[in-house]
This record gives structure tokens, sequence and C-alpha cells, in this order.
């Protein structure tokens, strides 16, 4: 039989003993939420420097690689190298118990660098407290010039291993770090841009900066359970490469011809841009303002040195902005007759013209209260749409956009683009400003149709002339084509964005038949090439302001080959510096000569039948 | 008539099934729930910067967190269904081997440290984990259920052996075996597992002159045995002492710079900059630094509360249990969450030595979390027999 033990249970005694265990663990974590509040108390200050300080030296410890810049051909435009800074530290040099070391050391690093004795020495005991010390003209070596030190420095460190009595150098070391390189100087500097400290300023370098920023490696070490030193590396990861749009050989001739044009004859500004009218692609910008990327800080080339040391700092940023300015994006100015040919498509394709509407030109014309006329006022007799372009004929153009009306005009200024940013990718783009619907009453309807009283800039003129010559489509306008990673893989790829259709297709293919005409046989004759259908418009824009009476702004925009455009090209030359400016004559014969030499470069062949 | 006495003994009878029904305690499921939830979220803020930038953790940033969960949710599982078991059934035999459920959790703990001691995968230098299959576990977490288990089960036997030394010193024999075994490898769980023990000892006990006696024993023994210096020991000591000089103190005096820098408030839940490489592996011991930099001290003085919470729902049940056994082990369980909590702020406020004990529910682990979630379970399925009234 089986007896039924009475049940165990937790006594009272035990009861009050788990209670009195319960009060001790509260007062323990009471104690502990104490020291908490003592260490934040005492040390909160203190410590967060602490973390804030260590944050920035740790973060150093693995330097990462930024990217390169290439063009679009892979020809290097900005690239990273590492470079050695030698250092020495004074203190540890003239530490008595080291005299063997450092005696070795100094010897070492004289030969190996050609330093002067005498004169580090001199440094060494200027600053016998110092732990760390550059040495001035021994910055940025490269791996070649430092490697005879390292070398010394390691059979010193094999052989002390095995005979601890051989000195070792020590309070002198190399520090590396990543020096931006730019192969190509003053090539395409707007574009490239460069950097400063660790962020891009200007250009691909400060749009991209994202993207050919890396981030740092850390090393760090830590303690196990049995107190022993693990170290931890984080390695960096190094910025992502771009590849431009540029053709550094274009890009290069573009500049040269500018460089010539300036010498030869002389301009307040002189300015090209080339595109594929095809995607967006700029393949060659520049003006006559350049600055080495290597040194983008020095102004010599605008001032000479004794006006340098007399400006302030505020003047110095204001020349440096100056300097670094891109004109095609950032000046805006009135393009004068190269308008017209957006005026006039924008009628063809609202019908408020056709290619057989006839007007008459007889020379001037009274709008509102100005009088407003043809260059020189040449009297043009009947045109057409065509002539109009072919002849530059202001008053014809005056008509289409009357035709064409205000509504219908504003409407067609924002589908170009003009009055608005084109969001090219590159920053400190400029708008531009034009009429709105309300002021545009007819005098400012009449200037307007022949591209004056409205500003624009360069890069809104090329990427809607684009449009007009290529079907009607308005791309982005952009400098960056694609950006691969460390692995050469492709990270992103600008394949060319198609924003909107500005005209029709029809309207496009007249266009192109008028621009040829005009190249052919109209007053942008001086801007043919031998070999190459050519298509374009001249422009000749008054410059408006205080001091501007009498300046001009001559100017071609064109494209070729006509049936299928394969690049577009706009040249401007503000004030050349001649006696009468108003001749477009400068800027179509420039333009010749620069597509001349370009466009084999870009693939684009003549045919030999044309060819006189 | 007729009718109303039928309504009357329908009423007598929902009274006697009230009266039967089974207590469950759903505040302390509520709150361990919370506790774990907020455990997570902590885990992938200190986690998710190591986690993205290293390749070991195919720059996942959710690598941890995602590896946490799965593990607290096959935990909270586990601690429904043991909920559910009775307790008792620990004091039964088993169908063929005939030895009681409790003995066999202790045998089998007990072979677990052997077989680790010898097959154990060496991971930061110490053989702690084994690997079967695809899963890796500590051996030393299962120990610290079998020494709850066992130590309650002994004292159940003999309640009226506890108040003499003997019956102490009886308790410890069984336990110095797990204990030193887990020793060998991880000293800091072993000293977690002797104060449990003691603890249970200690509540169960009606004479405590002798613990008292033992305790200052045991305090010149070690201080001792920290003057005449063993090795890295000592060092530690050092260390604690000095951890602003000490080259050595560097993960100590980073944690402490996370909690003095977080301030009353806190930079802000996943603002920690310590997290950033500087407090290695921040989110395993180290978490309550991050906790303290993110939250500041108001959040250090909520998660003390969770647990101060936690405790006393233990405590509750402990109180109330049907028998001596079922309190024994919310007492263990009680003791085993205050000692690692206790333990943990100590060390990463430097006001101990450094050891290595996770904060229960928070710091990163699988196996820890799965079995603090599985006592809780026990806990649970003791509230469960109460009668409720």
């Amino acid at each position: 039989m089986r007896r039924r033990r009475p049940v165990k249970k937790f006594s009272l005694k035990m009861k009050k003993t788990l209670i009195a265990v319960m009060v001790a663990v509260v007062i323990i974590f009471i104690a502990l939420l104490i020291r908490i509040f003592y260490l934040i108390e005492t040390d909160n200050d203190n410590y967060t420097k602490k973390v804030l300080s260590q944050q920035t030296y740790v973060s150093s410890n693995i330097l990462y690689k930024r990217g390169e810049i290439r063009d679009r051909n892979g020809t290097v435009m900005a690239i990273s190298v590492k470079v050695y800074d030698l250092v020495i530290s004074p203190k540890t040099l003239l530490d008595e118990d080291n005299k063997a070391n450092s005696e070795f050391s100094i010897q070492t690093a004289v030969s190996c660098f050609g330093l002067d004795r005498t004169e580090l020495e001199q440094l060494i005991n200027s600053k016998p407290d110092s732990q760390y010390q550059v040495i001035a003209d021994k910055k940025g070596m490269t791996l070649d010039e430092v490697s005879r030190f390292e070398e010394a420095r390691e059979t010193a460190k094999e052989e002390a291993r095995k005979d601890d009595t051989k000195p070792v150098i020590s309070g002198i070391w190399l520090e590396e770090r990543y020096a931006r390189k730019y192969p190509m100087g003053e090539t395409a500097c707007n574009i490239i841009g460069f950097v400063d400290g660790d962020h891009g300023n200007n250009g691909i370098e400060e749009y991209y900066n994202t993207e050919l920023t890396g981030s740092y490696g850390r090393e760090y070490g830590y303690f196990d359970s049995e107190l022993n030193l693990q170290r931890t590396v984080m390695p960096a990861v190094d910025g992502n490469n771009i590849v431009s749009t540029i053709d550094a050989n274009v890009q290069r001739i573009v500049e040269n011809q500018i460089d010539k044009l300036k010498t030869d004859m002389g301009a307040e500004n002189i300015a090209v841009m080339v595109m594929d009218p095809n995607n967006g692609e700029i393949l060659a910008m520049s003006s006559d303002t350049r600055y080495d990327l290597n040194n983008p800080r020095n102004l010599s080339a605008m001032f000479t040195e004794s006006e340098i040391e007399k400006m302030s700092d505020e003047e110095k940023a204001t020349a440096l902005n100056e300097l670094w300015k891109t004109f095609s994006i950032s000046h805006t100015y009135e393009p004068g007759s190269t308008f017209k040919p957006f005026v006039v498509a924008a009628a063809l394709d609202e019908a408020t013209t056709n290619p057989n509407t006839t007007y008459v030109c007889n020379g001037k014309t009274q709008v509102g209260e100005y009088e407003i006329g043809c260059a020189n006022r040449i009297v043009h007799g009947i045109v057409t749409p065509k002539t109009i372009l072919m002849e530059s004929c202001n008053l014809g153009a005056i008509q289409v956009a009357a035709g064409l009306g205000r509504k219908q005009f504003y409407r067609y200024m924002n589908l170009y683009g003009f009055g608005q940013r084109t969001g090219i990718d590159l920053n400190r783009e400029e708008k531009g400003i034009i009429h709105d619907e309300n002021s545009l009453n007819t005098v400012e309807l009449a200037t307007s149709s022949f591209g004056q009283t409205q500003n624009v800039t360069m890069v809104q003129m090329l990427s809607a002339f684009c449009s007009l010559i290529n079907g009607g489509k308005y791309y982005e306008p952009h400098v960056v084509k694609e950006i691969i990673n460390e692995q050469n893989a492709v990270v992103k790829s600008e394949r060319g964005k198609l924003v909107k259709q500005t005209i029709t297709e029809h309207t496009s293919s007249l266009i192109r038949d008028y621009l040829k005409e005009t190249v052919s046989s109209g007053t942008a004759v001086p801007a043919q090439v031998k070999g190459y259908d050519i298509g374009g418009k001249t422009g000749t824009a008054e410059k408006h302001g205080a001091d501007a009476e009498g300046n001009y702004i001559v100017s071609f925009i064109g494209f070729a080959p006509t049936d299928v455009p394969q690049v577009a090209i706009y040249v401007l030359i503000d004030q050349p510096a001649v006696e009468d400016q108003s001749h477009s004559t400068y800027a179509t014969e420039f333009a010749s000569k620069i597509m001349k030499k370009i466009l084999p470069f870009l693939g684009v062949y003549g045919d030999t039948k044309s060819a006189e | 008539m007729a009718r109303a006495v039928t309504e009357r003994a329908k009423r007598a009878r929902k009274q006697e099934k009230l009266r039967s029904h089974n207590y469950y305690d759903y505040s302390l499921l509520i709150l361990v729930m919370f506790i774990v939830a907020f455990g997570l979220v902590m885990i992938y803020s200190s986690s998710s910067y190591t986690a993205q930038t290293s390749s070991r953790y195919n720059n996942d940033a959710a690598f941890f967190l995602k590896r946490q969960a799965a593990c607290a949710i096959i935990g909270i599982i586990t601690m429904l269904v043991i909920s559910k078991i009775n307790y008792r059934l620990l004091l039964r035999r088993m169908p063929v081997i005939r030895i009681t459920y409790a003995s066999f959790l202790y045998i089998v703990a007990c072979i677990l440290q052997i077989v680790v001691l010898f097959a154990g995968v060496n991971l930061n230098g110490a053989k702690r984990w084994l690997k079967i299959g695809p899963l890796q576990l500590q051996p030393s977490e299962i120990t610290k259920v079998a020494v709850i288990v066992f130590t309650a089960y002994i004292i159940y036997l003999a309640p009226r052996m506890m108040d003499t030394a003997r019956g102490y010193i009886k308790v410890m024999i069984f336990m110095a075996v797990p204990i030193a075994l887990v020793g060998k490898e991880n000293m800091s769980t072993a000293i977690v597992l002797f104060l449990v023990a003691t603890g249970v000892c200690f509540v169960a006990s009606r004479r405590k002159l002798f613990y008292v006696g033992a305790f200052v024993a045991g305090t010149l023994l070690g201080g001792l045995y920290i003057i005449l210096g063993a090795g890295f020991r000592a060092e530690r000591i050092n260390i604690w002492l000095n951890v602003e000089t000490h080259e050595m103190g560097f993960q100590i005096l980073q944690g402490l710079y996370a909690i003095a820098s977080g301030g009353l408030f806190g930079t802000g839940l996943g603002e920690s900059m310590q997290k950033l490489g500087f407090i290695p592996e921040s989110y395993n011991d180290m978490i309550f630094s991050i906790v303290c930099e993110e939250l500041g001290l108001c959040g250090a003085i909520i998660v003390v509360l969770l647990f101060i919470m936690l405790l006393w729902r233990i405590f509750t049940v402990a109180i109330n249990a049907p028998d001596l056994f079922g309190s024994l082990l919310c007492v263990g369980v009680l003791a085993h969450i205050a000692v690692q909590v206790i333990i943990n702020i100590a060390v990463v406020t430097n006001s101990i030595p450094s050891t290595g004990i996770p904060l229960p529910f928070i710091s990163y682990g699988g196996t820890s979390v799965v079995i603090l979630l599985a006592e809780m379970g026990m806990v649970l399925s003791v509230s469960n027999q109460i009668k409720g009234y």
C-alpha cells in the first residue's frame, strides 16, 4: 500500500528570505544606476569629446582611393596616386636612450633622400618637444623616391632581429596618402573639376562626389575573454570610377583652336560646345577661361604677381570663382539670330506658316514705338521661311513670330527649355531669363523672334538645337556616360535621357534642309568644310547695357552631316577684338576650322564626291 | 420551481469550474515578450553598422537581427510549450532508464560539457560551441537550466538537510561536476552557476549564519588568490583599477565613453557612435553601454525597471507556487536572471573587473535567449499550477 506524502511547501521562513533577496537585488540595481549617473555627471563632457575625437582619429586609419575620371575612350583625366610624406619626431631623435638608433636613422634619411644634414639637425633642435614634423620639401614623394629608404629600414629591422645590438630606424617614418593628379592639366577643367580635401569642387568631381568617394577602412583591436589582443581590419572601399562623355582629343583640339583665336584676334570670351544630337552626350565644352586642375588656386593667368599680393581674401575668392566659372552653363546672354530656327520651327509645327508662305521684307518696320530693321537695312524683298533662315531676315522672323502669337510662342519657349535649367550633371547652371506670356507684347515678341531681349545659356541653346535637327527629341545634356566600380562592373549607365518631343519629325527635316541651304548658299557659307554636308545658322547679337554699345556676340550653331546628324556644334565669340564686331563671319570661319579637325575624330567622314 | 433549481445547479457548476480554473501569469508572459522585442531593436541598432560593412556578414545590415529573431521565435514557442507541461513531470521517472527527468537533464548537461571539451568549435580562442549540423549551441547555457532544476530537485527531496552546512556541501558536491566542466573554458559562466546554486540553497536554508561565514571566507580566499597573483586574472584587476591608463582597458574604456557621452537622454536610437567599430561586438556583452549611449540614463532606468518587474513576477509565482519544488525552480530562475543582469551592468560600468556575461534577453546570442525563454516557460508552468479562486 502506498502512503501519500504530505505536499512539501515553501515555508514562511523561505518566503521571508526570498523577500530579503529581492530587496538586496533591487538595492544593487539602484546602486548600479547611481554608478551610471555618477559616470555621466563626472565624465560626460570629457568622454563625449573623446568619443568625437577618436571618431576622426581611428577613421582615418586605412585610406580609400578616390575613383578615376576617364574620357569616353578611356583616357585618364583624373586619378588618385599614392604619395609619401617624410615625417620626423625630433623628440624621439633627441632621446638619450635612443642615441644609436637616432644617428643611424638620420644618416639613412640623409643619404636616401639627399637631405641637408645641418638643416635637418637645425629643424630637430628647433622643435625638441615635437613628435610630428613633416619635412616640407619631402612631401608627396612617389614610390620610387621612397623605395630606397623603405628597403634600408626593412634590412635594418631584419638585422636587428638577428642581433639586437644593431640599430633600427626610429623617429623617422613615411606617411602615405592619396594625391589627386590631373594628367591633362587644364584640359576640360570645367568638366572635370578638382578636389579640395575630401570634397570635389566644380565639375564631375563635385557633382559626382558621392560616387567618387569611397569609405575609409579601419583597423582596431579588442581583447577576447583571455585578454589577447584581436586585430580586426575593415578594408577601405575605393570610390567608383567615372567615364565621361567627353572625348579628350576633341576637347584638346577645341581648346587649342580657342587659344589660337584668342591670340590671333582676341575677344572678351570665346566658347565652344560639341554635342552628340542623338543622346545629349557632350563631347567637348570649353572656353578661353581655363585653369590648371593640378593648381586650381593659381591666379597668375588672370593677374600679375603684384596685383595678387594686393588682393584681400575676399577679392581672391571672387577672382577664383570667376576663374572656375563654366561659361557654357553659367553665362547668360542674348543669342541673336541663331534663335530664328527655333521660331520658324515652332511656326511650322503649329502650321501658322508653311514652307510656301511668303512675307515681305522692306528693310525696316515700325513695331510699336520702335523702328526695327534687318542687318545693314538690307531689303530682302519676298521671303519664305526657308529664306528667312538663309538670309537671316529679321523682318520675316518678326512676322512669323507675330503669326505664331504670344501664347504659342511662350509655349514653345518652355518646350525648348529656355528659362529653365537643362538638368546637365554639373553644378551652378543658370536658367536665363525669358519673357513670360503676359509681357510678350508686340515689341517683345518681335525682338525675341531674332534672339534679342531674352537671355539664354549655351547649353540651353545647343540642347534645344539638337532636338530641332534630330527629329524633335529633346535629350537631357550630360557629361557622364557611365559609373564603374572597382571591379570594372558598370554601376550606372547614362544612355541619354529622352525628356520630351519638341517638334515633329517632319518639321525637323524641313529645318535640317533650310539650315543646310543656309550653309551652302546663305549667310553661313564660311562655315563650310570641304567634303562635308554642314547645316547651321549664324548669329550676331547686339549687347545691351551701360558700356556695351557697339559690342556684339557673334556665333554659329550647326551640325553635320545634314541627312543624319552625328555632331552638333555651337561656337560663340563675345566681343571680338576688331573694329567692326558685327560680322558673324568670325564665328562661322572659326566653326569651320574646328569642325574640319574634329569631325574625323568623331567618326564622321567626308563625302569625297562633294569635295572640290 | 424545478426550473429555479436547475438554474442554481448550473450556476454552482459554473462557479466550481471557475474555482478550479488554473492561473496563468499573463503579465509575466507579456513582460518577457516586451523585453525580447526591445532586445531585438537594440541588437539591430548596435549591429547593423558592423554587419553592413563586413562581407563576413554578407554586408546585410539585418544579419544579426534576423538570426536573433529566428532564435527568439524558437524560444517563444519553446516557452509556450513548456508552460503548458506540468513542471512536476521533472520529478517523475523516465520510462526505460528509471531515473527522474531532473536527474536525466543533469546527466545530459554533464555529458554535453565533456563532449564540448573534446569536439567543441573553437571561436575566439575558447571551445564553447557544439556544432550539430547547421546548428551551433553553447552547452554551458543548457547546464544553467540543469543546475537550476537539479538544485531544486535535491533540496526538494530533503528540505530539512539544508538547515545545516552539510546540506549545502552535499548540493555543492553534485554541482561541482558541471561547474568545474564549464569553468575549464568559461570562468564567468561557472561563477554564475555557482551563485545561482548558492542562491537557491540560501533561500531554502533556515540557518543563514553559515552562509555569512562562507561569504567572508570566500572573499578572503578570493582576495588572497588575486594578491598572490595568478596570471591574467590579476591583470584584470589591474585593468579594472586603472581603466583609463591601462593599455588593455580599451574595451571597457570605450564602453565608459559610450555611457558617459550618452548623458541623461542619450544621443537617440540608432545614433550611437561607439558602435561604429569602437566597442568591438557591441551587440554582445557590451550592449548595455550602447543602450546607455543611445537612450541615456533614462533608457538605463527603464531597462532596469523592466528587469525588476520581471523578477517581481517570478517572485510572486515563487511565493504562490503549489509546492516547494515549484518555488525553488522559480527561485533558481530568479537568481539566474538577477545575477546575470547585475554582473553584466557592473562590468559595463566598470564596477567590477571585466568578465563576459550577456545581458539576459537583450544581448545577442541564440542559445542564451532560447534557454532563458525555456526557463520562463518553467516559471509559467509553475504559475499554471496555482489554483485560482
